[in-house]
């Protein structure tokens, strides 16, 4: 039980943190291809004031756009939410504060229970 | 043909203050972007029940009690708003808990810390009514909350208030809130075990901080600071804290705790296998002693419209309190705070879960939208899942399963 | 998810919305609040109809005082200032009145002296423009919102499909377009730009997922005269017609950008057209006068916008 649950702490801490880099990755690893799309936004090079040709615009990638309202389609995704289901989320939350020392974090007060 | 650069930048220009200007005129006639109210009635019923691995026998004394908890829970929700910028939501919860739980710890006769548990099994009942309101205005929202708890050896109100505020076109969000609780503990056997005081009170004011980013169309990014301070009575009357020698302690742990909470989060929607996960750490610290990470992925996947799965795991490792002591030795003087409560043991968690949703319409004479889901989770505690290796383990580490199954509908 | 047709007719050309929804009880409703929209745009800013804005301004010719005018109004007067300033004069909303001395069905040019009499009733720099109060000094002197009103309404029915939740979707205003979304599958909307010379033929098709599509062209309207070719592009400085590119159509953000954009294009001449289109970066295809296309969106390989 001893070398599983360490086997097992190994590979839940090895897969969280390649998750997290190949996030970090596919975030350049997409805009490497979208070199089809045009932006929906004036190509300005706003500190060299000079006119940005197609193909310059698809080998560099703006990390932080901005994204206009009416491209808001994905982000406005149910799942896109910090909580998708809140019911669930404070659940779950309630649950592992009241087994853990640790309390949750991004949100102020809410209920007292009689767990901790 | 060439056009001298001061041609070439005053075209620029043209086109930046064509864009500004129409931007301006659309400001005018059009307001896309700001946040309204919800705009349909919402209404969702949801039943979990959790339920722990019973004690192993080695963690025990023979024919010890072993059984642990079980809670069932109901809750109902209902959301609906008011006018175009004010809504308000409300949720009740039923709760019942039933079972032991864990009262002090001892050695077995190899030395090792046995946990040992209340004999009589406790039957509580949990009432909670919370109320939130939402006011909304072109620059972001502003929300009120309160609520009030209430079980049979346990009271709370609390009231906090929260808000957003947009900026770069919605981009940018600062988000932040405030929170006040005030409790009132009245165990019961008060009058049968000694040590139990009989009227205690807990405050708790908590304030949180955060800022989140939009990086691109598909992604986001969160950080947050939350800070909570409290004060009055926060042992835990029904544990105590055993001497070799057969001495009793109540679990004191002092009058005053200050925890803070560092998180940070990040949404990525994949449009190939149109999926969406969400990935999040937290590192917490607080006046205790204790300091935890907790690592979370959740996958959400859709396959169609209808139907979502969506699988989570959750690494959680905590160092233990300052004054966290499983028993105290033969003639060791009691500590002026302590506590063998496991869970405020150095250990580590893993948990799975997997929820699935499923999504139909109703198109009778209100085309009426319901989400039906399942879900499972399976958590496991250990002193071997912690970051850092534990020399002595709490006995009293649990393990658990909850599921739960819920039903929402949108008017 | 559905998708919805919705075919009119407003500003005097043939309109259509392509909008996607989940049911036609659904989507019936924006269709029907978009069109109202567009009908309520024309009425107000119509050269035809007595009870509009624009009649209620062009009527107060001459008087001093002037009108005062609402807050949407004043917005469309504040943007046409701004063009009419970076375009150098050539985009001028008061030009409408130079429509008299050129007469395309009588077919006859103008003489110079003509020409200059029709001058003095144009010229945004005469109008007395301080917010909310217009006034044209000079009678005779007119507005006309016709040079961007479509556009205008283009992008304002986006936002009101937008706002009511229609996310796929395309609106196309007698050939000023603007995409409010893509075909839910995520495929954006081709459109064909005609070619004059060979109308069944497209001379460029391109890509919108979210964007505004406008054309110009001087290919509608013209008269020949001994051999001359004379367009109804008329250059507000000198109240004569430009030849220049024979079509130009431009991508923008805004369809009202993108219809800005094309008629100084048109107005800059031959070489001045192109190498403004050229600079001003967006995408863009035009026509010179011996049917030559360039620009970006020129190409075989179609580029998304």
């Amino acid at each position: 039980m001893k070398r599983m649950a360490r086997g097992l702490r190994a590979l839940a801490i090895a897969s969280l943190f390649s998750l997290c880099g190949c996030a970090t990755l596919s975030e350049k690893w997409d805009s490497l291809w979208s070199d089809v799309k045009l932006p929906d936004f004036p190509a300005f090079d706003e500190y060299t004031e000079s006119p940005k040709s197609y193909v310059e615009i698809a080998l560099e990638h703006d990390f932080l756009v901005r994204v206009k309202p009416w491209e808001r389609s994905v982000l406005a995704r149910h799942d896109m939410a910090w909580d998708p289901d809140a019911l669930e989320a404070a659940r779950r939350s309630h649950t592992f504060f009241s087994k853990e020392a640790t309390m949750p974090g991004g949100s102020a007060g809410g209920g007292g229970c009689g767990c901790n | 043909m060439r056009r001298s650069r001061r041609e070439r930048r005053r075209e620029r220009a043209t086109l930046r203050a064509l864009t500004s200007s129409a931007l301006a005129l659309f400001g005018v006639a059009g307001k896309a972007s700001a946040d309204t109210a919800i705009d349909h009635v919402e209404t969702g019923y949801s039943f979990s029940t959790y339920s722990e691995d019973k004690l192993e026998a080695s963690k025990t004394i023979p024919n010890g009690e072993r059984d642990r908890f079980e809670v069932s829970t109901q809750q109902l929700s209902l959301a609906a708003p008011i006018t175009d910028w004010f809504d308000m939501s409300m949720l009740v919860t039923h709760e019942t808990m039933s079972g032991a739980s864990p009262w002090y710890n001892t050695q077995d006769a190899a030395g090792t810390p046995i946990q040992i548990m209340s004999g009589a099994t406790i039957t509580d009942t949990r009432n909670d009514l919370n109320l939130h309101a939402n006011y909304y205005t072109e620059e972001g929202r502003l929300g009120f909350t309160g609520g009030y708890s209430s079980e049979n050896d346990f009271d709370s109100i609390n009231f906090g208030s929260d808000g957003e505020l947009h900026f770069n076109e919605k981009n940018t969000t600062l988000s932040g809130g405030l929170g006040l609780s005030f409790d009132s503990i009245h165990p019961t056997g008060a009058d049968l075990y000694t040590l139990r005081p009989t009227q205690e009170s807990k405050q708790s004011y908590s304030g949180f901080l955060g800022l989140g980013q939009v990086i691109n169309r598909r992604s986001m990014i969160q950080g947050s600071f939350t800070y909570d301070w409290n004060k009055g009575y926060l042992s835990d009357p029904y544990k105590e804290v055993f001497g070799i020698g057969n001495r009793f302690f109540g679990d004191d742990r002092g009058g005053a705790r200050h925890q803070f909470a560092f998180l940070v989060r990040y949404n990525r929607h994949v449009e190939e296998t149109e999926s969406t996960f969400h990935l999040s750490y937290q590192y917490y610290i607080d006046t205790w002693g204790v300091s935890s990470h907790t690592f979370e992925l959740d996958w959400y996947q859709n396959f169609g419209d209808a139907i979502q799965l969506a699988p989570h795991v959750r690494y959680y490792s905590q160092t233990a309190a300052n004054f966290y002591i499983p028993y105290l030795r033969l003639n060791q003087a009691p500590l002026p705070e302590m506590s063998s409560d496991y869970r405020l043991s150095a250990y580590g968690a893993l948990s799975f879960g997997l929820k699935g949703e499923y999504a139909f319409h109703t198109p009778w004479f209100r085309d009426i939208e319901w989400r039906a889901s399942l879900s499972v989770e399976r958590y496991l505690s250990s002193g071997d899942l912690s970051l850092k290796s534990v020399s002595v383990p709490a006995p009293g580490l649990v393990n658990f399963t909850v599921l739960s199954a819920g039903l929402t509908v949108v008017f | 998810m559905l998708l919805g047709r919705y075919p009119f007719r407003a500003m005097g050309s043939p309109c259509e919305l392509h909008l996607y929804g989940e049911s036609r009880a659904a989507i019936d409703p924006v269709a029907d609040a978009a069109k109202a929209l567009v009908l309520g745009i024309e009425q107000k800013y119509s050269r035809y109809r007595d009870d509009s804005v624009i009649a209620a301004i062009n009527r107060s010719a001459g008087d001093p005082t002037g009108v005062e005018v609402d807050e949407e109004t004043a917005s469309l007067l504040d943007y046409a200032s701004t063009a009419h300033e970076q375009s150098d004069g050539l985009f001028d909303i008061t030009s409408g009145s130079l429509r008299r001395v050129w007469n395309f069905k009588s077919g006859r040019v103008p003489s110079q002296a003509e020409v200059t009499e029709a001058l003095g009733r144009v010229g945004w720099s005469r109008v007395r423009w301080t917010r909310p109060r217009i006034v044209l000094p000079v009678a005779g002197m007119e507005l006309d919102f016709g040079g961007f009103g479509k556009e205008y309404a283009v992008d304002l029915a986006t936002d009101l499909c937008r706002a009511r939740g229609v996310r796929h979707g395309m609106i196309d205003l007698g050939g000023d377009l603007r995409a409010i979304g893509p075909h839910p599958d995520g495929r954006p909307w081709i459109v064909g730009i005609r070619d004059p010379r060979a109308p069944e033929r497209p001379m460029a098709s391109i890509p919108l997922f979210s964007a505004g599509l406008a054309t110009s062209g001087d290919y509608e309207r013209c008269m020949i005269v001994d051999g001359v070719r004379y367009t109804h592009i008329l250059d507000p400085r000198t109240g004569w017609p430009v030849t220049g590119l024979r079509s130009a159509s431009v991508v923008a953000p805004q369809c009202l950008v993108a219809g800005t954009a094309t008629t100084i294009a048109l107005l800059k001449g031959a070489r001045g057209g192109a190498r403004f289109l050229a600079s001003l970066g967006l995408p863009n295809v035009r026509m010179d006068a011996h049917g030559r296309l360039s620009g970006s969106l020129a190409t075989p390989r179609t580029k998304a916008a």
